[in-house]
This record gives C-alpha cells, sequence and structure tokens, in this order.
C-alpha cells in the first residue's frame, strides 16, 4: 500500500534517493571474513557450555523424580478457552530432551542432522495414556516448531487452543488470524524458571497474535508456557507492544523490563507477575 | 543449533557474504550510524550461526536475521538516543570513499525524522517489506503503519529539497 503523494516534485527526488540507496546502499559494508563470526560464537559457546550441562543434568534429575510422584496436582493449568484440545497428548519435541542441547553443543550432531525437527508428525510423537500425564520439561523445546496449547488471551482476539508452530508461525497463512513465537524478544534464549510453586520451570518467551489483515490487535507479548499436564500450555502476559528490555524469573515472580514502543521521552519500567492459579496478575 | 559440516559453514558463508552489506545498509538507515549497524548486523548473523541448521532449512532465512537485527537495533537505539541528539548538532561525519553523497544526504535525511517514521520507511522502501507485515511487527494498524510513510516521506522531501540547494548537509 502506498501513501498519496505530496508533492509530485520534490517526491520524485525522494523516491529516487531511496531506491538508490535499496539498490546499491549495501555496496558500501563489505563483509568480513565469517570465520570472525564464527570465532566469536564459538569463544561465547564455550562460556555457556559448562552452566548448560549442568542445566541439563538438573532436568534430568526433576523428570525422575516427577515420574515416582504422579498423581492429581492440585494447582490447575490455565483456562482455555476456543478449541479444546485433543485428549490424546502430542509434544513437541519428546518430553525427554537429549542430553546435549543442539544450541550448545560443538560436536557430536546426531545422525538426522538434516531433517528439520519441524517435520515430526503427529503419528511419531509419543501418546501419553492414563488420567495423570507425565509432565513435560520446557527446557530444550525449539520454540519456532512446538506444538502449544495457547490459552484465552485478555482483551486481545489471539488464537486458543492446540497451535502447532511452523518456522515460528501457526495458524492461518497470509492475512488470516496467526500467532508469531520466538525464544525472546531479541531472539536469545528463552528464561526459566518455577512461577507456579511446583518445583518445575516454566519457560518465558515471546508471541505476538494477528487476528486478521488489517487488524488492531497484532502486537507482541510476554508468553509464559508450563508443561505441567504433559502438554505445552501458554498463556499471555503482561502488556502489549512494548520493547521488552529483560524478563527475570525471581521468588516465584516474573519481573517484566519493558519500554513502551515510540514514547518521547522512552522510561524502561519493571512490572511483577505472579501466578495466582488461574492467570498471572499483576502484583 | 550450530553446523558444524563443511557444507553448513560453506552455506553459512555464501550467506553471510551475500546478506551482510543489506542488512548493515538497513540498520544503518534506521540507526544513522555506520559502526553501530555493522555491530548489530554481525551479532544477529552471529545468532543465525549458532542456530544454523534450523535457520538453514527455513523458507527465508534473511527474514530471521532481518527480525533479529531490528530488534537489536531498537534497544541499541535508545543507548545511542543521547549522543545522536549531540550528533545532529554536528556536521556529518565525512563518509567512507565507497559511498554516494545521495545516500549520505538520505541518512542524513532519515535522522531528522521521529523514529518510527524512519523505521517504516526504511523497511518500506530500503527493505522493500509490505505494509502488512511492518504492522504485524510493530504491533500497530496498518493504516497506522501508512500514515507514518505518508507524513514521513513527506518531511523527507522537505528536508532533501531543501538541502540539495548546493548547502552543505548539516542535518
Amino acid at each position: 500500500m502506498t501513501p498519496p503523494e505530496p508533492d509530485p516534485g520534490r517526491d520524485a527526488v525522494t523516491g529516487f534517493m531511496l531506491r538508490s540507496y535499496a539498490e546499491s546502499g549495501h555496496l558500501s559494508f563489505a563483509a568480513p571474513s565469517a570465520d570472525v563470526i564464527v570465532r566469536r560464537a564459538r569463544r561465547r559457546t564455550r562460556t555457556k557450555v559448562a552452566l548448560s550441562f549442568a542445566a541439563v543434568v538438573a532436568v534430568a534429575a526433576g523428570s525422575i523424580a516427577t515420574i515416582t510422584r504422579l498423581g492429581p496436582d492440585p494447582d490447575r493449568d490455565p483456562p482455555i478457552i476456543g478449541p479444546t484440545p485433543t485428549p490424546s497428548v502430542s509434544v513437541s519435541p519428546t518430553p525427554a530432551p537429549p542430553p546435549t542441547p543442539a544450541t550448545t553443543s560443538p560436536s557430536t550432531p546426531p545422525p538426522d542432522r538434516r531433517t528439520p525437527s519441524r517435520s515430526t508428525s503427529p503419528t511419531g510423537t509419543p501418546s501419553v495414556t492414563g488420567s495423570a500425564p507425565a509432565p513435560l520439561s520446557v527446557r530444550g523445546v525449539d520454540w519456532a516448531n512446538a506444538t502449544i496449547t495457547m490459552t484465552a488471551s485478555t482483551g486481545d482476539e489471539c488464537l486458543t487452543g492446540r497451535i502447532r508452530f511452523v518456522d515460528g508461525r501457526g495458524g492461518g497463512s497470509g492475512d488470516a488470524p496467526h500467532i508469531r513465537i520466538s525464544s525472546s524478544y531479541d531472539e536469545g534464549a528463552a528464561t526459566f524458571g518455577d512461577l507456579n510453586g511446583d518445583g518445575r520451570d516454566e519457560a518465558v518467551v515471546y508471541g505476538s497474535c494477528l487476528a486478521g489483515a488489517g487488524d488492531e490487535d497484532a502486537s507482541g507479548q510476554v508468553l509464559v508456557v508450563t508443561g505441567r499436564s504433559g502438554q505445552l500450555v501458554g498463556s499471555w502476559v503482561g502488556t502489549v507492544a512494548e520493547v521488552v528490555d529483560d524478563v527475570e524469573v525471581t521468588g516465584g515472580r516474573l519481573v517484566i523490563s519493558s519500554t513502551k514502543k515510540y514514547a518521547e521521552p522512552e522510561v524502561p519500567v519493571d512490572r511483577t507477575y505472579r501466578w495466582t492459579g488461574t492467570r498471572y496478575a499483576q502484583s | 543449533m550450530r553446523g558444524d559440516q563443511p557444507d553448513d559453514r560453506a552455506a553459512f558463508d555464501r550467506f553471510f557474504q551475500t546478506c551482510y552489506g543489506r542488512i548493515s545498509a538497513q540498520i544503518h538507515a534506521y540507526l544513522g550510524d555506520r559502526a553501530e549497524a555493522e555491530d548489530v548486523s554481525q551479532e544477529a548473523f552471529l545468532r543465525a550461526w549458532q542456530k544454523w541448521r534450523d535457520i538453514s532449512s527455513y523458507d527465508d532465512p534473511l527474514a530471521w536475521v532481518r527480525r533479529v537485527a531490528w530488534n537489536l537495533a531498537t534497544n541499541r537505539l535508545r543507548r545511542l538516543t543521547v549522543a545522536a541528539r549531540a550528533l545532529r548538532r554536528q556536521p556529518v561525519v565525512p563518509p567512507v570513499p565507497a559511498v554516494q553523497p545521495d545516500h549520505v544526504a538520505l541518512v542524513a535525511a532519515l535522522r531528522t525524522l521521529p523514529e518510527r517514521q524512519r523505521r517504516v520507511i526504511v523497511l518500506h522502501y530500503i527493505a522493500d517489506l509490505p505494509t502488512a507485515e511492518i504492522a504485524a511487527s510493530l504491533g500497530v494498524p496498518q493504516g497506522t503503519v501508512v500514515s507514518w510513510l505518508h507524513r514521513g516521506r513527506a518531511k523527507l522531501a522537505e528536508h532533501l529539497s531543501e538541502t540539495s540547494s548546493g548547502e552543505a548537509v548539516t542535518s
């Protein structure tokens, strides 16, 4: 959609300069050798590997512990409004993550490394039977290609029910209602911590929903995902359409540091949210 | 999910060499600072390499890098705001030899626009994104994006016509 042109003469000059920049502005930027990028990534990975290994061991220990105490859970998952998820639980990825998360593993790639994780078919996923499905770890989830049951949002008309994400997008194609998801606002790692007091970590990621073409609810928002009921269940938290500077789980509460988009002056705000048993409320 | 095979590395090298300039140019037009733009661009590609096994299978890996770069640039811009205000009062830094004078003038003119107008103009006219996609990424209605484009372009035209009368561009 092109806006009406205000002044043909002046605007022609502007148009010419914009086109010129679009076509050849990149020529003045010479890419360094990709070795520079790869070496920097490797240095960063080394510092993370030790930490990640410790985390995986802790998660694995947690999974074993939870198997031994299956039973009715006193707390509930967030309410799900809209399409009801199917009773047979399909999970992506598998409940027990591999001991070497690929984001930090410098070696030993799996043999089927060329197969993208999104190709996992429903028939290939474990089906959990019985009344008390094993909780699902939210660690090691490939968020761009996960299947998440979305709970109702407050105010916005986001899709609800079970959404299968492919390349970070789930729902309809084109302008049809859909949700985009990423591990964090700036595509960094997700944040983890126990937010509902059950001893298992929730994941804090980022998403945005579009209710349809030209809709006014297209807005990014923090998304908390829990795996307590054996499936990934997501709840929107906090204010929409802000620049999210940081999220932190501390003392069982979620602190979101954000800045309102386009505000003058820009003032960062910290807001704290806690799980009430049915939703995340600001406290 | 970093790729470690020679094929992965070769594909990443090609992707990086092909796309680095375009991402850097877009971020430069937005931030108005070459060094910051290159820094942001390199960080975005670094994150792409860290997840290359996934990202290389995407239909449009460049879209992922662009989104990361713009999010990083938004955060960076805030820290640069104070410095940028001071810079606006100074003559534009002499460009590197390969930079066309028109491009210097355009980037200088873009710096006079409010952040949101500059952002949508760069995304639409330079990164060639449709207004619907820009609206979705910013969390604003499409009509708002069109309105910002309209106002920003009018201001840009005004500024460029003033500075094209022989005076040095001082933005």
